[in-house]
């Protein structure tokens, strides 16, 4: 099976989508039961290597032109926006839960957990909502 | 500013599909997708590239709103 542009995207898609839902659903628990979920933190880091390692693969096995065409300036360009929403949702996510600190509504553990979480995931939302509005 | 884009005009011309047109420039075909949109404006080498593919001058493909 040929790893053609459209294939690699979906690939990807599906790495980042994987990665995304994870960070989201992180936040999310983290943020609603106000405590640390149970899971090992290498999760987090084995999960973003295999992600990694998948994205590597790919580009590695397949066609270089496909691989440019899918890595292309308009994804370059989705990306940077998508990065630049993360930081924003994480200036955002900082002032908001440090002042629910400040207010003692929040551990700060938590709030760390879950700033960092929806910091993490916002680049990866933003990414595959750009992307599903380039598709159209 | 936007700028006013005459690429699916040509693409469609030559009887291209996106995917086709994309193929033959080395882009996906969601970035032809964008570009034909105005919602990306394309690098100078991208729509030069355009352009070749297309046998137009660049001028023709992209310009500046009067």
């Amino acid at each position: 099976m040929p790893l053609t542009v459209a294939r690699i995207e979906t690939i990807r898609t599906a790495c980042y989508a994987a990665l995304g839902l994870t960070f989201l659903t992180t936040a999310v628990w983290t943020l609603a039961t106000q405590s640390i979920p149970p899971v090992p933190s290498p999760v987090y880091a084995v999960l973003g290597l295999a992600v990694a390692a998948i994205l590597f693969a790919v580009s590695a096995f397949a066609p270089r032109r496909a691989v440019d065409a899918a890595y292309d300036e308009g994804a370059d360009r989705a990306w940077l926006r998508a990065t630049a929403f993360g930081y924003w949702v994480g200036i955002g996510a900082t002032v908001v839960l440090g002042n629910l600190i400040a207010l003692g509504r929040i551990p700060p553990g938590p709030a760390f957990m879950g700033a960092a979480m929806l910091m993490a995931a916002a680049p990866f939302a933003h990414f595959l909502l750009a992307e599903a509005r380039r598709g159209r | 500013m936007r700028l006013v884009v005459h690429l699916r005009a040509h693409r469609e011309r030559l009887g291209l599909t996106q995917a086709a047109l994309a193929e033959a420039v080395g882009v996906s075909r969601k970035t032809v997708n964008t570009v034909e949109n105005g919602v990306f404006v394309p690098s100078t080498e991208l729509a030069l590239r355009f352009a070749r593919v297309l046998g137009t001058p660049v001028e023709v493909l992209f310009q500046l709103p009067d």
